[in-house]
């Protein structure tokens, strides 16, 4: 069953409308990633769904529970929210006990939580900090213990806030591969501006734009991201690829705009080369 | 407790208080602490309380105040409480008594009053520059600026830790006082960690901007006291000599019997 | 000589198994536009600290070599002197931003440093200007998006009348947006004021355009330097696992088949341009 946003508004206390009528739906095995400017909405629609905000219009299912009508914890259980910056929760004195906190709030047994925490260890390499204070280590392993100790209770749903800030590209690739090992019988859902780091996936995602509280845009990645009037009113800058052949077409080459792979884009530069002009 | 704190913000408005200089101000709240200090019975105190209403109204933060003093009352009844628990269980509870406890509440709301038309009126950043002019160590007003500065910082990055551990299925409501204390351990530890991380990081930013390079620092802004200022001076000094020489050479009669008498209860 | 001349500098933290810096030797003349890059923890942010003496003075350690900024040998100046001539500005702007309105921040410098009042406005008002924040110089720090409180901070520093702006990866917590607005406002002072900018950057696809040189470090040490269109098509580059821009990676896919642009370009425009020449 997926999570469904049904045409959901949220206002803050202070009257700031951050969601005016979001719908979307989230089935098992999506990789969706949400995009926008900040101020859009992003962080505030991604909250709603494990509970920690209710809409104040509209409603969100989380297989097909509505969120008002559970708690943050129930919904947590299926809904695994990784926040932006690891230092806003880390706080355990080994890396093992940051793990098993959430294994610990849910009330898994023992034994399911040594093995829960010893396979999180092995699958983030993690092993060689097991005692080690999680407030120690470097920015890119603070990442992974953050993401290790969200999904070694085995979430539906994945749901990353800016999971590449900070992070430099040998620590995005790194988190690109335990991504995309995720993928599968799980959801990810990924909030993110960094769009190099979304165009290198593969497969690509879907793309949903955010601005200003409403879906600009939902749908394959190919579409959005090199959709030029969508990007502006998204805040967003292009990607390189899709931006040199859109200029190469306004130099008078004929090729299709609609490309975030490179080697699909030298193919089609090689081509149009090769064409009489 | 929050509403007692909003009590004491800052209200951003244009009324002759909020132009008066802060140190005007500043010595009015210790003129008041000074004086209701100094009066025992409840007569003076009354007047002394009542004579700041129409102080806020100048202000324009009359309805500040009296939310202020709304929110001071559960302290105010608890002084009450305690002063008449005492008095009685060392058997002088007479009708003497109750009014020189009714006047120290009097005395701690005029304190609260005072100091609330005080902050209400001035900006944390006119405030901390009086201060500075005064001669207090600039490291101290900087400290208090900064304090101030990154007050909703830290309420924010609070809020978002409370979510991130409710996010991993950290209930924080459930429980006794004990249990909940503990519960906000993952709380307070990321709190505390990234506070200090702040304070080097703000550290190192000072150093790069010259901090510490000359003894004698110049402030872009200077408080300068008016003709107004100094007026305003002079009356307070004026009310603060009379109303000390009030207590001491002025009797108040004591109103309790009077008033239980007219209502004919029995003291 | 140039205004910031590093010579075999060694620098290992108190207390740290290993240097963090070995043998850097780095020269900047007044006007470049220098780029720095490297994985994490390749002695980016040391170096910075050593330019405007944080280290030695804030972060003791064994300092082997010798940094000389304008002249002066950071060891044996206060941060306070040699902070008037680099201004450093770091990551995160809300740590940096210590006063209750834009305008107090800016004036912050000018007034440790003690001078005259007017002199003070003079520069507040310059740097304020110049960054675009005027307009928005009584507000509260905390009001202000990312990419505003970044401009108040680059903008603090310019106060100080710096002759080198080092900024040690000012757009890490900003959006895209934000982040090419910060880049152009440093390149547009560069190219326009003349200031000497060092500037530590990730986001290479962003920046390379505008830089001068790029040197890139690995494990403390200064693997490459030279200019743009150099160091990213370098295979050296390629192994450090560095961010390398997509239309530098599509010249060398061109360039395997046969088809070999006139020079490396370092923005989809100028990709656009050299390959319309070519084809």
């Amino acid at each position: 069953m997926p999570i469904e946003v049904q045409d959901v508004w949220y206002v803050y206390p202070t009257g700031v409308e951050a969601l005016r009528g979001v719908s979307l739906t989230i089935r098992e095995g999506d990789f969706v990633v949400i995009m926008g400017p900040n101020g859009a909405g992003k962080t505030t629609l991604v909250k709603t769904l494990n509970g920690l905000l209710k809409p104040t219009r509209g409603r969100v299912l989380v297989d097909g529970v509505d969120t008002r009508k559970a708690t943050v914890a129930e919904l947590a259980r299926k809904v695994g929210l990784v926040f932006q910056n690891p230092d806003h929760q880390l706080f355990c004195e080994t890396v093992e006990d940051e793990i098993a906190f959430a294994l610990k709030n849910f009330g898994f047994p023992e034994e399911e939580i040594e093995k829960r925490v010893e396979w999180a260890l092995r699958t983030f390499g993690l092993e060689e900090y097991r005692d080690t204070s999680p407030l120690a280590l470097s920015g890119g392993e603070k990442k992974r213990v953050a993401l290790a100790s969200v999904l070694v209770w085995d979430p539906k749903y994945l749901v990353l806030d800016e999971p590449t800030l900070g992070q430099d590209h040998a620590q995005k690739e790194v988190l690109r591969k335990l991504i995309s090992g995720f993928l599968g019988e799980r959801a990810v859902v990924m909030v993110t501006h960094d769009m190099e780091f979304v165009v290198d996936f593969r497969p690509l995602p879907r793309v949903v734009l955010l601005a200003e509280g409403k879906v600009l845009a939902n749908g394959r990645a190919e579409e959005v991201l090199t959709d030029p009037e969508l990007l502006r009113r998204a805040s967003l800058l292009r990607p390189q690829v899709p931006e040199t052949l859109c200029r190469l077409r306004e130099l008078g080459l004929p090729v299709r705009t609609d490309v975030l792979d490179l080697w699909e884009a030298r193919d089609i530069i090689l081509s149009a080369r090769r064409e009489p002009r | 407790m929050s509403a007692l704190l909003e009590g004491f913000a800052f209200k951003k408005k244009d009324s002759l208080l909020h132009r008066l200089d802060p140190r005007v101000k500043l010595v009015y709240a210790i003129a008041m602490m000074v004086v209701a200090g100094v009066h025992q019975e409840l007569v003076p105190l009354l007047i002394l309380f009542l004579a700041q209403v129409p102080l806020a109204l100048l202000g324009k933060v009359g309805r500040e105040l009296a939310r202020t003093l709304r929110a001071a009352l559960p302290l105010v009844l608890l002084i009450l409480a305690t002063n008449a628990l005492f008095t009685w269980y060392a058997g002088q509870l007479d009708i003497y008594a109750v009014e020189r406890i009714l006047a120290l509440a009097v005395r701690f709301l005029a304190f609260v009053a005072s100091f609330s038309i005080f902050t209400l009126t001035t900006s944390p950043d006119d405030l901390s520059l009086a201060l500075e002019q005064m001669g207090v160590p600039y490291s101290f007003c900087f400290m208090f600026r900064a304090a101030l500065r990154f007050t909703p910082v830290m309420a924010r990055e609070a809020r978002i830790t409370m979510d991130a551990q409710r996010a991993r299925g950290l209930e924080l409501d459930k429980g006794g006082p004990l249990a909940r204390a503990r519960r906000y351990i993952p709380i307070l530890v990321p709190l505390v960690v990234n506070a200090i991380k702040r304070a080097w990081a703000m550290a190192e930013a000072m150093e790069s901007r010259a901090w510490g390079a000359s003894e004698k620092r110049t402030s872009l802004y200077v408080l300068k006291m008016g003709r107004r200022d100094y007026l305003a001076l002079m009356l307070i000094a004026v009310a603060t000599v009379a109303a000390v020489l009030a207590r001491y050479y002025l009797s108040f009669p004591c109103i309790l019997p009077y008033i239980t008498a007219a209502l004919g209860l029995q003291p | 000589m140039g205004i910031v001349e590093v010579e075999n500098l060694t620098f290992t933290y108190r207390g740290a198994k290993r240097p963090a810096l070995e043998h850097v030797d780095l020269s900047i003349e007044r006007g470049e536009f220098v780029i720095i890059t490297g994985p994490s923890g390749c002695g980016k942010t040391t170096l910075c600290r050593c330019l405007n003496g944080l280290i030695p003075h804030f972060y003791p350690g064994e300092f082997q070599g010798r940094v000389l900024v304008a002249g002066l040998d950071t060891r044996e100046h206060e941060i306070w002197e040699l902070a008037q001539h680099v201004g450093l500005v770091f990551q995160n702007p809300e740590n940096q931003l210590f006063c209750l309105t834009v305008e107090a921040d800016v004036a912050f410098g000018p007034e440790n440093l003690g001078l005259p009042r007017d002199e003070i406005w003079r520069r507040v008002k310059w740097a304020l200007h110049v960054t675009g924040m005027w307009e928005l110089r009584h507000r509260a720090p905390h009001e202000l998006s990312g990419g505003q409180q970044q401009r108040v901070a680059i903008a603090a520093v310019l106060a100080m009348e710096p002759d080198i702006l080092v900024l040690d990866e000012p757009t890490s917590f900003l959006d895209p947006a934000g982040a090419a607005d910060i880049l152009s406002l440093v390149a547009l002072l560069n190219r326009e004021h003349g200031i000497t900018v060092l500037l530590i950057e990730h986001r290479l696809d962003l920046a390379s355009a505008y830089a001068d040189r790029i040197v890139m470090m690995d494990r403390g040490r200064v693997v490459l330097d030279g200019p743009p269109e150099e160091v990213l098509a370098s295979p050296e580059a390629a192994k450090l696992g560095v961010g390398i821009p997509k239309v530098v990676r599509l010249y060398e896919l061109l360039a395997e088949r046969g088809l070999r642009l006139p020079k490396v370009p370092l923005s989809p425009a100028e990709a656009a341009r050299l390959i319309a020449e070519v084809a």
